[in-house]
């Protein structure tokens, strides 16, 4: 028996937040605050990882969903992609062809269309002066070092925000009184 | 100038259905990392996608912005609501401002960052909250504020004490809790002051100003926001600015025609602020203490606790009338020099 239809993905949902956002699928993983983004059909095979469907029939029912054929190494590629941001419960050891492969090396190599090709990358959340009018346990505070004014440009000062409360700034950091 | 792109770009964006704009592509550009750090990003890109801007990097930053900040709504509701339920659950009922309370009125919760989460509390509260919210280690900044029944520690509030606050209150759901947030004339007015209080750097604030005036109910009394109250032309005049500057409706309001009257130095300051939109500049300057070790710095210093007219007229009580700004400046610059020599003296006499 096909040691490779053993393998039941299943997608990982503990301690994930998750939003649609059309046909994408945007999620934060609360254990390391990161942030990704999974295309059309990345989200798709995601969402069929039940930890009961091999790979191939993970290609057949995510080509029904998708109206597009898709093909096991399709679905092999997402399994990579969505185990190198642990978004399945436990990697999948993909073949030994698909292994560390690129995204054009996959387009060359399988013929796939690019629209197809499963995506997954970290969102990038921008850093913003978000309207935190207070520094949280950790954060730096102001007393943290100089706030750089650069003549002819803007600026990029060094957090300085006053500790929420009850914290104190102790050392540059935010922290709890007893801590300090 | 950046700052009217800004207000262009910003006008009426918090409308379900913001009216379309154009801008140059090479102003545009400019202005995109401004709207991001002061976190209106998300908001642009929901007036920009009510409008015909052909893609680019700018158009894409925007539109990440918006993802991420779609992400994190539904995020730090999440962790909101854990703090609300865990007080709660303690028999501590808080009232929550700003942030999502005011994120809320926007089209999408998404439009608005959620920012750290406020909450005004009885003084008797206080401890126990304390405590609770410590041992959550929540990753979403709470600063707790302890509100007293005496109307002098409303400095925030004009003059509402927590007693009048909680009974003009709503009750909201919140995920699966219910929170109790401000009254809409008592958000209005809190919203309005924040904004000058804060010397109106952050044009994010001035939408928060606009939505709340725009969503407000039918039945909203507008004798809790303007009638006899010492900043009631402060307010008016906040809201006047929400008017000129971004479009703000204000035809069917007692506010309308001081929006047309407003001093000559308000809108200029406003628009100087948000030419480099970010407080650290101007609020949080770097401490003399480790300040006076370099001359350069030193020389700065006096520089950075010059206050704009806005925060100095509003620290000083003054009125938003023509006269001159600078007494007002003046004023606030040595009474903040005069109290930081007093506690220096102070701590000097505790260590001999």
């Amino acid at each position: 028996m096909n040691t490779q239809n053993q393998i039941l993905p299943m997608a990982r949902h503990d301690r994930l937040v998750i939003e649609e956002l059309g046909d994408e699928l945007l999620i934060y993983d609360t254990t390391n605050d990161r942030a990704h983004t999974l295309n059309r059909t990345a989200a798709q095979v995601w969402k069929l990882c039940d930890g009961k469907r091999s790979v191939s029939a993970l290609a057949i029912l995510a080509a029904k969903q998708l109206h597009q054929p898709i093909s096991d190494q399709t679905v092999w590629y997402a399994l990579e992609k969505l185990g190198e941001f642990q978004l399945l419960v436990e990697p999948v050891r993909v073949p030994q062809a698909m292994a560390g492969i690129s995204r054009r090396e996959f387009l060359t190599k399988f013929a796939v269309a690019a629209a197809v090709v499963p995506v997954v990358k970290t969102l990038r959340i921008p850093a913003t002066v978000d309207g935190v009018s207070c520094g949280g346990s950790g954060s730096p505070c102001s007393s943290a070092g100089p706030i750089k004014i650069t003549k002819g440009k803007r600026n990029a000062p060094s957090g300085s925000l006053p500790c929420c409360n009850p914290l104190i700034c102790c050392a540059g950091t935010c922290l709890d009184p007893a801590s300090c | 100038m950046h700052s009217r792109a800004i207000a262009a770009t910003l006008s009426g964006s918090w409308r379900t259905d913001p009216p379309s704009f154009s801008l140059s592509e090479r102003t545009f550009e400019r202005i995109v990392p401004l709207l991001i750090e002061s976190g209106a990003g998300s908001l642009a890109w929901w007036r920009l996608s009510h409008s015909n801007f052909k893609d680019s990097e700018s158009v894409a930053e925007l539109e990440n912005t918006y993802r991420s900040q779609r992400l994190l709504a539904k995020v730090n509701v999440q962790r909101l609501e854990t703090i609300i339920r865990a007080l709660q659950d303690d028999g501590i009922n808080p009232l929550l401002v700003k942030g999502w309370s005011l994120a809320r009125l926007y089209p999408e919760l998404a439009l608005r960052p959620i920012g750290d989460v406020d909450l005004f509390l009885h003084p008797d509260e206080y401890a126990l909250a304390d405590s609770l919210v410590r041992s959550l280690n929540s990753k979403i900044p709470v600063d707790l504020h302890a509100i007293s029944h005496a109307r002098k520690n409303t400095t925030q509030l004009d003059g509402a004490t927590l007693e009048e606050l909680n009974a003009r209150c709503q009750r909201v759901p919140l995920g699966d809790v219910t929170v109790r947030i401000l009254a809409p004339e008592d958000q209005l007015r809190l919203v309005c002051l924040h904004f000058l209080r804060h010397g109106a750097w952050r044009p994010l604030w001035l939408c928060d100003i606009a939505v709340a005036l725009e969503t407000r109910p039918t039945d909203f009394d507008w004798k809790l926001v303007l009638g006899k109250n010492p900043q009631a032309d402060w307010i008016a005049c906040a809201l006047g600015a929400a008017h000129q500057l971004l479009g703000a409706r204000v035809e069917d309001t007692p506010a309308a025609t001081r929006s047309q009257n407003l001093p000559r130095w308000l809108i200029p300051t406003i628009l100087a602020r948000w030419e480099n939109p970010n407080p650290r500049l101007y609020d949080y300057p770097e401490p003399i203490s480790s300040a006076w070790r370099s001359p350069s710095k030193l020389a700065r210093a006096p520089i950075q606790r010059w206050r704009d007219p806005i925060r100095a007229t509003v620290r000083m009580g003054g009125a938003f009338d023509e006269s001159p700004r600078f007494f007002y400046q003046l004023t606030d610059f040595l009474s903040r020099g005069t109290r930081f020599l007093n506690r220096k003296h102070q701590v000097m006499d505790r260590a001999e």
